[in-house]
């Protein structure tokens, strides 16, 4: 049961909260020790036949996640976006918007396809795939602001981002930036298509978040040195 | 040198009339599609033939290409377009034969744009727009359709055709390409694009003026009357009423006056259009007995006739479609009262209310009391896709850039995806979307 489910029971007096201590599951903590390695979901990685030296000759296999498929469409990259789009648990309404963000991007691109003539039709990516790889690339900032308090004063110093955290804050400045956007009636779909054809190009909110942040750490490059 | 290029054409009509149905067939006998082209009988035979040429790449190596890369590999060499295989050139439906089931053809876009546009749903109107093209697949139960209208007697009372199946396998894309060789026939289109459309829409209502029982939509009846001039103003030209129609104390239409100027009186007197309508189909109804004019009558969802509209009465009661004047009218082309004309309609689970879903068939969407209006009538099943319109359709989206997934054009693509939609047609375009 999730967490959130936990606290509803409870507020409305099912469980006490000495049952629920009982029941919560460790979600977020990793349960498995280095000695794992994780499972592979590739189906022509899985039918070649193992070789002499193989890690999974003597190694422990963790278990697939329950998320990742076989499927010739999967994606962990595009898995991994939808978790982090995820609202109020509804995953079928993450994967929904996901699906139609990239529909909506492949007609877009094939109508300016149509609409070319010439040499200049071959330069137009109409993979929707490499789309958002390109988009997800140019967000990644290289830096971060961290908040160091040094003699009772809270220093903004800029700290360099490890490569998960880039991950993640490119996929997040996306995601909200299609929240700020004016109009909230246009569906998430059409806003996340159009956000990240633009930042496939360098261009939108996305981006110009990513350069606002490696701007303020560049006006706080004095600060630096506070890091250690 | 003309020996040369003797050759080759030779090669290339053998290639054009590769029978699709064997290559389906052997698709379906590998499970990893797997096959060799050099089975073919027809093929190897051009080959041994043509000395001249030499042998293609796949032939010489061992390597067991895939069969629509192979494909592709010979229409490079041989200049072919790749097209032919699930494309016909035949854009006129009444040439249509079961040579062509599977394969797509090209609507000329004036008669799609006036005679089939406003029928079919926006999700396949935004798809022909990506397609950059309108193309339909020649489907059986379509030819199934010309075969009857071929060989009908139409000098007795107007069959009727009811095409029903599961909600997203054709059915108005089917009744499409009969509207198209109905048209390509040059005969008198008298259709309702979405019968449903009726009656979920909040427009005034009035009552009629002949019959006070019954309830007019004169936007409605307006806007057919639009559709119906603006489709067979060529048809209709030299006919004219065979009645005097008396509206009101000043408001009559003569006998003898061209039926144009029928539709035009309905159009300026929003008042009487939907009596206008009936009079309408009336002298339509006469001149096809007449032999003057051959009638296709096409209803898409044609159950809505027996169901409620979401209007209601002064007393709260909703107003059920048979008191509608204009569902009235159109009901009388079911009688058995005059001949040279067709129906061909369809039932659809969405023209009926939320409750009334549960299943497809004809009597189930019509009622008890439909049913029996209808009958008798020939019902025909529009299905999921057979194993050789599945691979033509996926082949045409590769073609038309609809499938952009690398690994979604290979075979294990293609089976997945076949395996995902289970052959139906709406959902396969719907899980291509993201791929």
């Amino acid at each position: 049961m999730a967490l959130t489910g936990m606290k509803n029971l409870i507020l409305r007096g099912v469980l006490c909260k000495r049952h629920a201590a009982l029941m919560v599951i460790p979600v977020r903590g990793k349960i498995y020790s280095d000695d794992y390695i994780s499972a592979s979901n590739d189906m022509e990685d899985l039918s070649k036949p193992l070789t002499e030296n193989d890690p999974r000759r003597y190694k422990k296999i963790m278990a697939a996640y329950t998320e990742h498929t076989t499927s010739v469409n999967f994606d962990p990259l595009v898995k991994y976006f939808t978790g982090v789009m995820l609202r109020k648990g509804r995953k079928h309404k993450a994967r929904d918007v996901m699906d139609k963000t990239f529909e909506n991007i492949k007609r877009i691109q094939l109508e300016k396809y149509h609409k070319t003539e010439g040499a200049e039709k071959a330069t137009i990516e109409l993979n929707p795939r490499k789309i958002f790889y390109d988009a997800i690339e140019n967000c990644k900032p290289v830096l971060k602001l961290m908040q160091i308090v040094k003699g009772g004063v809270a220093y903004q110093v800029p700290v360099p981002c490890r490569e998960k955290e880039q991950l993640l804050q490119s996929i997040k400045f996306i995601i909200t930036s299609c929240k700020d956007r004016e109009r909230n009636k246009i569906p998430m779909c059409d806003k996340l298509a159009y956000e990240l054809l633009g930042a496939a190009n360098h261009e939108g909110r996305a981006v110009r978040k990513k350069q606002e942040l490696h701007r303020a750490c560049e006006a706080n490059k004095a600060y630096a040195h506070y890091r250690w | 040198m003309y020996l040369a290029v003797k050759v080759k054409s030779d090669l290339f009509h053998k290639w054009s009339l590769l029978d699709y149905k064997v290559l389906a067939a052997q698709w379906r006998q590998s499970s990893r599609l797997l096959c060799s082209i050099t089975h073919q009988p027809d093929c190897s035979s051009a080959f041994s033939e043509t000395s001249a040429v030499s042998l293609p790449a796949f032939q010489q190596s061992n390597h067991m290409n895939t069969l629509s890369e192979q494909y592709k590999i010979e229409a490079q060499r041989e200049h072919i377009n790749i097209r032919s295989i699930f494309c016909t050139d035949e854009s006129d439906p009444t040439k249509h034969t079961m040579a062509h089931e599977g394969l797509f053809y090209r609507v000329p876009d004036n008669v799609f744009n006036s005679h089939q546009a406003t029928g079919l749903r926006k999700d396949f109107q935004k798809m022909l727009k990506a397609f950059h093209e309108v193309c339909i697949m020649i489907r059986k139960p379509a030819l199934e359709v010309f075969d009857i209208l071929e060989n009908v007697n139409f000098d007795h009372p107007p069959a009727k055709i009811i095409l029903y199946g599961k909600d997203g396998c054709g059915k108005s894309i089917t009744l499409a390409h009969v509207v198209h060789y109905c048209y390509q026939k040059n005969w008198l289109i008298v259709d309702i694009p979405w019968a449903g459309h009726w009656l979920n829409r909040q427009v005034e209502i009035a009552q009629s003026t002949h019959n006070q029982d019954r309830m007019n939509f004169p936007f409605v009846a307006t806007a057919w009357l639009q559709l119906f001039k603006s489709r067979n103003l060529q048809l209709i030209k030299d006919l004219t009423t065979t009645k005097t129609y008396v509206w009101s104390k000043r408001e009559t239409t003569e006998e003898g006056t061209p039926l144009q100027e029928l539709i035009d009186f309905g159009l300026n007197r929003q008042r009487f259009a939907d009596d206008c309508i009936g009079a309408l189909l009336r002298e339509i109804r006469i001149r096809a007995s007449e032999k003057r004019i051959k009638v296709l009558v096409s209803i898409n969802g044609l159950n809505a006739f027996w169901q409620n509209t979401t209007q209601r009465e002064v007393d709260k009661q909703l107003i059920p479609a048979a008191k509608l004047t204009i569902v009235h009218n159109f009901k009388k082309m079911f009688l058995p009262t005059w001949n040279n004309g067709i129906f061909v309609g369809t039932v659809d689970t969405t023209a009926n209310s939320f409750s009334q879903r549960e299943k497809v068939t004809p009597l189930y969407l019509l009622g008890k009391e439909g049913f029996e209006f209808m009958d008798p009538f020939i019902p025909i099943e529009v299905s999921n896709y057979t194993e050789k319109e599945v691979h033509s359709c996926l082949e045409y989206y590769i073609e038309r850039m609809w499938i952009q997934n690398p690994r979604g054009r290979s075979d294990d693509g293609k089976k997945e995806l076949i395996f995902l939609s289970n052959k139906h047609p709406y959902e396969l375009t719907r899980i291509c979307a993201s791929w």
